[in-house]
Formats: structure tokens, C-alpha cells, sequence
């Protein structure tokens, strides 16, 4: 998203009595351009691009540790996964899968965005409310789903039967293809409230004159979202549907929990059969391979979606430099050809007032809608939490009493007492565990959150002031393309090497785990929050007798705050919801995070001790959803300044 | 001793219900004066882990020893299997049988032949299970943890109102569940662990098959196609095909037994201990209404494995490993089946030890829940797999779980399922080589 708006080509010239730049500044990177992105780099080639590279390596390897054979074959595994069947009906089916998640997400994400940038009593709750979803860890989501979907005690077959319709009750996941499509619609529910955070900060740039010149034109709203808004949201639409298809492609976590692959193999994706592969049946090469077919296939998107944004990024420029000359006749053309794509843009047809009903019932109508569309929305959002919130309530009995239903026999506070107190009766070693790993998941959550994004502040200013370098610029393609990988790669070289040095077992592991991931995108979110912020800052301070540091921290970082808060809560809620590095990297309760519990207690609990299970999931979203309730202000800012980016 | 020892565990449960601190203390404090300075770590599966957590502390306090508890969550066997390719050390770790002799080629377990009174605690095991916890060469690898096997179980008010008997082979049992459905007593008459995990549809098919007599594989591990196997095959087709059971079997939560209580199904292939809780009027709506018969089909036989406690390659201690494997697999330093007996006790699971199976107060309790005269029988010619001692079945099976839930779901040929698992098995042969 760019902050320079059009209309406004301010930063393209330097006035003409401005102070000449020195050549400290004009004449190449400075010294601290590196400085600020080697920590960075160094520590993300240590701990994601050497684990990396061993699991490529790996990939070219035929390698049994049961029988210690280890051959180089070369590309035979990918060749071999290539031409099997098996491989390409998952292909097929990942494929549908992602078409369908990045559709839902693309079109849910877009009502609610539309209905987010209207005025209307309580949209601060909705905007809150709808961030939940996105706030849960996928582990928490599955759980959730799956006692909704359940067949005979389930919570949708218990609202069926509530509502006199006890015939329509389903064996909802019993059906390869519905099962497909239901997993299909959870990942949805989980993901929506991005797309619709990207959407609505890219809304709320639009200028407001774009839409009155359109209504002054006589375009109604049918005309105004196809004319203006849908135009210029084309490149963040194009955005967040790439993310979606890349979140699509690594969807594991929800999979784990809610069908394993089944019925038969009908929810079997790309990455869980990387993981049956891996780690069912210890074929590392195979594995590692179809886990960078994976890759690949979100690579060669990325490159479409750069390739497809390419000139707007090269709009938020701003000339400096020895090639600033050129840069912005560059600029200029494109300014140009740009301010005549937009007043081909908002060139409209002939004003025809064709009004069938009167102003006043319109706009009545259209709050109508509107309200009833917030009230869908709220529903679609807040109902399965609430849900889940009711079951962590019910008594134990209740939740698998038949024929189901969701009104519980009472109210009890008893599942929540025996997972935080010993004294409340389980029997389960998972609840006793639950208090510290809270404590753990917040410790990491926090550390995580405070050091990637400290250290990819840093770094996302020296790459969005010197990305025109070419250090820079493969330095930073080198970081997106972690983003790319499947975590799944990752966790064999990630064991060895945690206990080579002893690590295993340890929050300290989580922390460098989780820095993998969350540098380079907590990188990615900072520069392009400093992309929005004027160059001609940084002079005025380093004119004014600023060092860089004293610039960043005094001039620049109350400018970035919201992109800053936006990124911590961001890694806050990635670190809090990271399950796979959690799961295998830990072991006792001195560093076990709450999806794994989680996971654990879902996998141990007997039925009667559901309850318990629920109060455990309603206590591991309470952090997460907290800070998307409260802070969903900076989130909204953090997006319209580019932070939230995955 | 016994009641020493209850009185011991009541006041531990005590200790352990005492307050969060407390069982934070327990759990992570300092071990206990004198004990050794390197910790035994012990890696366990998610049964009833509280009650292991006890059973280490109890260990701890009477041997004076420290133990590092580790509870693997996820998919155990896959998750254990990576760590170990890691080359985590480990120096006791549950395991099933089928996974002894595989990690006893990688590397990472030893054998216990040669330990003081081995001997001896083979002699007080059923044959089937010293089978089972052996390495294909005879050696002994692995102390017991519990003996089960797949049982036949019925809702005797659901026979009597359809007026029907307890079927005594595949075909009877698809008539009767057809007369249940037809009368309108059971919409899912039959149902069982179908789904993917290794102690689902794996067990409850390889049970189906033994009771019908067949092989599945020979003496040499070679898959057999035979008309036995495909009748089960076509049983279970049917079972799914015409909707006697329901459709959401491949994916339900509990290996089916939440269902089951609910009263809606009829009859159950399950895990022989499951039957306590579905007795168990606290939890089941059909506690007292469930007995256990012999499985149908032409040999009445049964699948039958025995869990264990395996020791790690490299222990930090043999002595002191040796220790734990007893008095968590066998008899404590005071002569008595603690562990084992409380299993069976408090969750019904059966064991390997023929002393502990005919102990007076677990055949009391186990009496409660069910017909032991039926159920002795039915482990008399129970049947263990013997296939499972080949490195690359772990493998198979789950291959085999996939493959056969599609073949059930979409009614496919038999040909084709038999065809693709006799080359899957070949296949792994060669692989494995």
C-alpha cells in the first residue's frame, strides 16, 4: 500500500532552496545502511537459511534412519514425487483448496471491509470482534471446529435440533468432499479477518472527492464500488490474494487437528502429505522434496505478485542518490501515466438519474442492509467463539449428551477451576500443565515480539531507504523467500543443531525458532512502514545535527509507532499460536506453550473430560483476542501504514 | 504391601491436589536427597499421564532416584522417531510392539536378554506377549506395559428387542445389523476405531481379518491374498455402503466410544479395556447393558499386542534403567505389580503377567465389567501380529488405513485395494533391505 497518495507528487522534487545533500548521503549506502541490516541478515542466514539449506541438501538424498542409508540420488526424489499419482490428486486437491480459501477470503474480506469503512453505531465492537478469528491459533481454531462439526454431539447439530430441525443433523465430516470443503471453510473463518484488515486500510485511503465526484456524476453505489473503489484496490486485492494462497498452501495445523488427511485421504494436502512423508514415514529426502515443490509453487506466485506491483512500488520512491536524476523522469512518466489511468478511472458515463425508489427510502434501505450485513458479519465472527465459550461453561455431561443440544443443563465454572487449580478434580496431567504453559507462551510471545521487532525496525529502514542498491535488494528478496517455506522443512535441522548446544527443551529455542519466521517478516511489515514516511525527514534531522540513531529514535520512530505496535501484536500473536517448532523442539513443562497442551489434551482427554479441553481453549485465546480487542486501532493504523503484511 | 501402597498413592494424590505451587514443586523441584545427579528420562505416550506422573514419583521416592518425565504429545510414535533421528537420548520409552524391532535396527533401543532376572519375569509372561515384546531373533526387548486385544462387545437390550442372537460371523452380523436399522432400534447398528491413528482402524481390521482367519501376511511376511482377507474387505464395504454405520466413523473423536455410549450403535469391535467405560453409568448411557462376546467370523480369533517399556541404546545407568523397567514393567524391589496392577485396577487394561491376571482383586474388578469366562477364551485364541516385527510394517499399516478408508468410502474394487497393498508391502521389502 502506498502512502503517497495521488494527487500528491510532493516528495518527487527537492525545492530548489533546499539545502544541498552531502555526499554522505547522495553517494552510495552509508556504513550504518549495512550496520542496521547485518544483524538481521547474520541471523537469519544462522538459524533459517543454514536449516534451510540443509533440508535442501536433504531433499536430493535417499536417507532411512532405520536402516542408516543415506544415498545421493540427485533430482530422483522430485522426479520421483513428480510423476507418482499420489502427489498430483493432492496437487489437485491443494489447488482446489486454495481456490476456494483465497475466493472465501477474498469476497468475506471484502464485505467486511466495505461494511468496516461505513459509519454506524458499534462499528469500533464489529472492527474488534471481527479480529478474533484471526487471533486464534489454528490449533485453537480446529479444536473449536471440530466439536461444531461433530456428528453426534456436535454444537451445529445441536443448534439444528434446538431449532426443531433435528432431520437436517449431519455426520458433517463424514463426507470426503464436504469434509474437504468444511476444512476448506474453517481456514476461511481463520484467515477472513486479514484480508479484511488489509481491505479496509487500503478503503480508507481513498480519497473522499473520488466518491463525490462519482455521486455528483450520478453514479450509484453499484457504479461507485466497480468504478472507483474495486480500481483502487486492485493492487492490495491482488496482494492479500496472494498471501491467502500462500497461507492456503502451508494450511497444516487445522489439518492435524480436524481430519488428519481423512476420511480416506480426502483432506490429504500438499503439506500434510510433506508431513506423512517426513515424519510418519522417515523419508526425509521425499519429504524435504515435496515441501519445496511446495515452495516453488508459492515462489513462482510471489514472483507474480511482485511482478504484477512492480510499478506502484517503484512510485514510493523517493529520488536521492546518484541515479535520482533518472529515477524521477522515471517517476514523472509514470506519475503521468498513472494520473491518466486514474481520470480514465473515474470517467463516467452521462448523468441519467434513473431513481426507481425515493432518496430517503434508498438511504433507508441502504442502512438496512447495512446494519443487517454488521449483524451477519458479527454472527459469522463472534458465534463459534461464543460457542466455545458456552461449552467451557456447560457441565461435562452435557457436551455429550444426545440428541445435542447447545442450551447447557447449567452453568459451571468447574472446567475452568480444574485446568487452574489442583483442586478442581481432573485427573489430567495436560491441565495441571496449563498455568505454565501460559506463562511460557507468554514469556516467548513477549521476548519474540520485543527483539524481531527492535531488530527488523532497524533493518526495514535501511532497506526502504537503500533498496535501489543491489545488496539491498537481494538481501531482501533472500528474506522474502523464507517467507515461502513451510516450517515443516525446517524442524529436523532445527532439532539437530538446538541439541547439539544444548537448547532442546528451552524457551531460548522457542525464541530462535520463532525469529526464523518472524524477522523477515517483521522486516518486510517495517520497511514498508518507513516506505510511507517522506525521505525529506531523515534530512531535516540529519541536517539538524541528527546521528542516524538519534534520527530513527527521536525523528522517525513516534512517526512508525502505530506500524511498531502493529508488528509486536503481530509477532505477539504469531509467537502465541506457533504450534509445530512448539511441539517438536519442547518436551517438558519447563518450556511447552499452550497449542501444544492443547493438542495434548485433545489427543488424551477422555469424552467426559471435553470440558476441561474448552476451558483450556478459551484461556489460550483470551491473550490473543485481549490484544486484538484493544489494540484493533493499531492494528487498522499499522495496515494503513503497511505493517501487517502475513 | 497393597494397601501400604494405596495409602501411600492416596496421600501422594493428596499431595498432588494440594495446590498448583505445590504439584509445580513436585513436578520441577530439586530430586530427593542422595539422588544420582543425572536425572533417568523416561518418554511416555498421552494415557492417563497423571497417573504416570505418580507412578515416577513413587519411583523416585522408593528408589531414591531422579526421573525427567517426558510426556511426547502429537502423534507419538512419529514425533518419538524424529527426536531419536535427532538423536535425543532417551533411556525408557513406551512403545508398541510393532515399533521394537525398527528402532532396535536404528539403533536406538537395546535388547534386555542378558539383564539379572530376565529369565525368570519370561517365565511369569503369557507366550503370546513374550512373543511379542521380542526381537525376531528371540531376543527379549521390552518389558510389559499392558496386554490387550480386540473385543466383540453388544447392547444386549438393543438383541433382545430385536430378538435376534449374538452374531457369530461377518455375514450374521451384516444380517443383523440390517434387522436393526430395518426396525428402526439402532440408524448405525455397528460401529468401531476406523480412523487413521495407529490404534484405529489398524487393530480393529487386523482383529476382523484374524477372526476370519486371515493371514494377512505368512511365515516369510509376504502379503496373502486370500479369500478370508476379502471377505472382511467386503464386510466392511457393506458395513459403510449401506449405512449400518455412521458416516462420520473415519473421523470421529475417541476411537468411537463417545458414540458408542450414547446408546445409538448396537455393536463394537473396541479395545477390550474400553468396555469399563462404557459400563461406567457415570459416564455411559449404557452402563450395564454391555457384554462382550467372541468375535464373529469363520476362527472367532482376535488381534492381541502388548504395549511395553523399551530401553534406550545408550542408558545412563543400566542398573538404574533396569530398575525403572521393572518397577514400572513387572514387579518393584518389594516383590509387587504396583504399576501394573493399578492399571488394571483403576482403567481395566489387561497384562502380559499371568500372576497379575489371576490376582483376586483384578478379577473382582474386572468381573464387574466384564464376561471374564468369554473374555478368556477369546485371548486364548487371540492371534498376534506377527508382521509387526518387520522394520518397514509401521510403514504399511498406515498406508494400508488410507487405503482402505477410500476403498471403503467409495465402494471401489477389491481387486485394486488387494492388488495395491500386496505392492506396497513388496515395495517397502525392497526398500528396507
Amino acid at each position: 500500500m502506498s502512502k503517497v497518495k495521488p494527487g500528491m507528487p510532493k516528495t518527487l522534487k527537492a525545492p530548489a532552496n533546499a539545502p544541498s545533500i552531502s555526499r554522505r548521503l547522495t553517494g552510495g549506502p552509508p556504513a550504518f545502511g549495512y550496520a542496521a541490516v547485518a544483524p538481521t541478515l547474520l541471523i537469519v542466514v544462522a538459524i533459517a537459511g543454514l536449516p534451510l539449506l540443509y533440508s535442501l541438501y536433504l531433499s536430493f538424498n535417499s536417507i532411512n534412519p532405520i536402516t542408516k542409508r543415506w544415498i545421493f540420488v540427485g533430482a530422483d526424489n522430485y522426479t520421483s514425487i513428480l510423476s507418482g499419482s499420489e502427489f498430483w490428486v493432492s496437487f489437485a486437491r491443494t489447488a482446489y483448496f486454495a481456490v476456494f480459501t483465497v475466493a472465501g477470503t477474498t469476497i468475506f474480506g471484502m464485505i467486511i471491509a466495505l461494511v468496516l469503512n461505513e459509519r454506524f453505531i458499534g462499528r469500533g465492537l464489529l472492527r474488534s470482534v471481527v479480529l478474533v478469528p484471526w487471533a486464534m491459533a489454528p490449533v485453537a481454531v480446529g479444536v473449536l471446529w471440530s466439536f461444531i462439526y461433530a456428528g453426534n454431539f456436535g454444537f451445529l447439530n445441536g443448534l439444528l435440533h434446538d431449532l426443531g430441525m433435528g432431520s437436517s443433523a449431519t455426520p458433517w465430516l463424514g463426507n470426503g468432499f464436504r469434509a474437504l470443503n468444511l476444512v476448506a471453510l474453517t481456514h476461511v473463518w481463520n484467515q477472513t479477518p486479514l484480508t479484511a484488515l488489509l481491505l479496509l486500510s487500503a478503503l480508507q485511503s481513498i480519497p473522499g472527492n473520488l466518491y463525490r465526484a462519482a455521486i455528483l456524476d450520478g453514479a450509484g453505489p453499484v457504479r461507485r464500488f466497480f468504478s472507483v473503489t474495486l480500481p483502487w484496490l486492485k493492487s492490495t486485492l491482488l496482494f492479500v490474494m496472494i498471501i491467502a494462497t500462500i497461507n492456503a498452501l502451508m494450511a497444516f495445523d487445522i489439518l492435524l487437528i480436524m481430519t488428519r488427511g481423512g476420511p480416506g485421504t480426502a483432506t490429504t494436502l500438499l503439506a500434510w502429505l510433506g508431513y506423512l512423508e517426513s515424519f510418519q514415514f522417515l523419508r526425509f529426502g521425499q519429504g524435504a522434496a515435496t515441501l519445496y515443490v511446495l515452495t516453488i509453487t508459492s515462489l513462482a506466485l510471489a514472483v507474480l505478485y511482485f511482478f504484477v506491483l512492480g510499478p506502484t512500488r517503484s512510485r514510493r520512491r523517493v529520488a536521492a542518490g546518484p541515479q535520482a536524476a533518472s529515477y524521477m523522469r522515471d517517476m514523472e512518466a509514470e506519475w503521468t501515466a498513472s494520473a491518466a489511468k486514474r481520470y480514465t478511472m473515474a470517467t463516467l458515463p452521462p448523468f441519467t438519474p434513473r431513481r426507481v425508489l425515493k432518496a430517503a427510502t434508498t438511504a433507508r434501505l441502504t442502512n438496512i442492509i447495512l446494519l443487517a450485513t454488521a449483524v451477519l458479519i458479527f454472527l459469522w465472527s463472534a458465534l463459534p467463539v461464543a460457542a466455545l465459550v458456552l461449552m467451557s461453561l456447560s457441565p461435562a455431561a452435557d457436551l455429550i449428551r444426545t440428541p445435542p443440544t447447545i442450551f447447557p443443563s447449567a452453568i459451571t465454572l468447574d472446567n475452568f477451576t480444574s485446568v487452574l487449580t489442583a483442586e478442581g478434580g481432573t485427573s489430567s496431567a495436560y491441565a495441571r500443565r496449563v498455568p505454565l504453559a501460559l506463562t511460557n507462551s507468554l514469556v516467548v510471545g513477549v521476548v519474540v515480539s520485543i527483539i524481531n521487532v527492535a531488530l527488523g525496525t532497524l533493518a526495514g529502514y535501511a532497506f526502504a531507504r537503500y533498496d535501489r542498491y543491489r545488496f539491498f535488494n537481494v538481501s531482501l528478496w533472500a528474506l522474502l523467500l523464507t517467507r515461502m517455506i513451510p516450517a515443516l522443512t525446517l524442524i529436523l535441522p532445527f532439532f539437530i543443531i538446538f541439541r547439539s548446544i544444548g537448547l532442546l527443551d528451552t524457551r531460548v529455542a522457542l525464541i530462535i525458532a520463532y525469529s526464523s519466521i518472524l524477522l523477515p517478516l517483521c522486516t518486510w511489515m517495517m520497511k514498508s512502514t518507513f516506505e510511507g514516511v517522506p525521505e525529506s525527514l531523515d534530512r531535516a534531522a540529519l541536517i539538524d545535527g541528527c546521528t542516524r540513531t538519534a534520527m530513527i529514535w527521536k525523528v522517525l520512530r513516534p512517526v512508525v509507532r502505530p506500524g511498531i505496535i502493529a508488528a509486536l501484536i503481530f509477532c505477539f500473536l504469531v509467537s502465541w499460536n506457533e504450534f509445530l517448532f512448539a511441539l517438536i523442539l519442547t518436551a517438558t513443562p519447563n518450556s511447552q506453550t499452550i497449542p501444544v497442551i492443547m493438542s495434548g489434551f485433545l489427543i488424551q482427554a477422555q469424552f467426559y473430560e471435553y470440558g476441561p479441553l474448552f476451558a483450556t481453549s478459551v484461556l489460550s485465546i483470551l491473550p490473543p483476542v485481549a490484544i486484538a480487542f484493544f489494540f484493533q486501532r493499531y492494528l487498522v493504523q499499522g495496515a494503513l501504514s503497511g505493517a501487517v503484511k502475513g | 504391601m497393597t494397601q501400604s501402597l494405596e495409602k501411600f498413592l492416596l496421600s501422594r494424590r493428596r499431595v498432588l491436589q494440594g495446590g498448583a505451587a505445590l504439584s509445580a514443586g513436585a513436578l520441577f523441584g530439586p530430586p530427593a536427597l542422595g539422588a544420582p545427579s543425572t536425572p533417568l528420562t523416561f518418554v511416555g505416550w498421552q494415557y492417563q499421564p497423571q497417573i504416570v506422573e505418580e507412578n515416577v514419583g513413587i519411583f523416585s521416592d522408593l528408589y531414591d532416584e531422579s526421573v525427567n518425565y517426558e510426556l511426547a504429545t502429537g502423534d507419538y510414535h512419529a514425533v518419538v522417531e524424529t527426536k531419536l533421528t535427532g538423536g535425543q537420548h532417551m533411556d525408557m520409552l513406551y512403545s508398541e510392539e510393532d515399533r521394537i524391532a525398527r528402532w532396535h535396527t536404528a539403533g536406538w533401543i537395546r535388547d534386555l536378554e542378558d539383564l539379572p532376572g530376565v529369565d525368570d519375569i519370561k517365565a511369569g509372561i503369557f507366550p503370546v506377549s513374550v512373543e511379542s515384546l521380542s526381537l525376531p531373533d528371540g531376543r527379549f526387548a521390552g518389558m510389559p506395559y499392558y496386554a490387550g486385544y480386540n473385543a466383540f462387545v453388544y447392547n444386549e437390550e438393543h438383541l433382545a428387542k430385536a430378538r435376534i442372537e449374538v452374531p457369530e460371523s461377518w455375514d450374521a452380523l451384516l444380517e443383523a445389523c440390517r434387522k436393526l436399522k430395518a426396525d428402526g432400534i439402532s440408524d448405525a447398528p455397528y460401529i468401531s476405531a476406523w480412523g487413521q491413528r495407529w490404534a484405529e482402524l489398524s487393530w480393529s481390521i487386523f482383529a476382523a481379518w484374524y477372526s476370519e482367519g486371515a493371514k494377512v501376511f505368512d511365515e516369510n511376511n509376504e502379503f496373502v491374498d486370500e479369500p478370508a482377507l476379502r471377505k472382511v474387505l467386503e464386510a466392511h464395504q457393506s458395513l459403510y455402503q449401506e449405512g449400518l454405520v455412521s458416516e462420520d466413523i473415519m473421523t470421529l473423536p475417541g476411537e468411537g466410544v463417545p458414540s458408542y455410549t450414547s446408546g445409538r450403535h448396537t455393536f463394537m469391535v473396541q479395545h477390550d479395556y474400553n468396555q469399563k467405560v462404557v459400563n461406567d453409568p457415570a459416564v455411559s448411557k449404557v452402563a450395564g447393558r454391555i457384554n462382550n462376546a467372541m468375535m464373529p467370523g469363520a476362527t472367532r480369533s482376535t488381534m492381541a499386542w502388548t504395549a511395553c517399556y523399551l530401553m534406550g541404546s545408550q542408558p545412563v545407568d543400566v542398573e538404574r534403567v533396569w530398575n525403572m523397567l521393572q518397577f514400572f514393567g513387572g514387579k518393584s524391589k518389594d516383590g509387587e505389580y504396583h504399576v501394573i496392577k493399578r492399571w488394571a485396577l483403576e482403567f481395566g487394561l489387561g497384562s502380559g503377567y499371568k500372576e497379575v491376571m489371576s490376582d483376586p482383586d483384578v478379577v473382582e474388578s474386572f468381573a464387574k465389567w466384564k464376561d471374564l469366562e468369554v473374555a478368556a477364551a477369546q485371548v486364548e485364541i487371540a492371534t498376534a501380529r506377527k508382521v509387526g516385527k518387520e522394520i518397514w510394517f509401521s510403514e504399511w499399516d498406515l498406508f494400508m488405513m488410507q487405503r482402505v478408508q477410500e476403498y471403503i468410502r467409495s465402494g471401489s474394487s477389491t481387486d485394486d485395494l488387494v492388488a495395491a497393498l500386496a505392492e506396497k508391502a513388496s515395495e517397502l521389502k525392497t526398500q528396507y533391505q
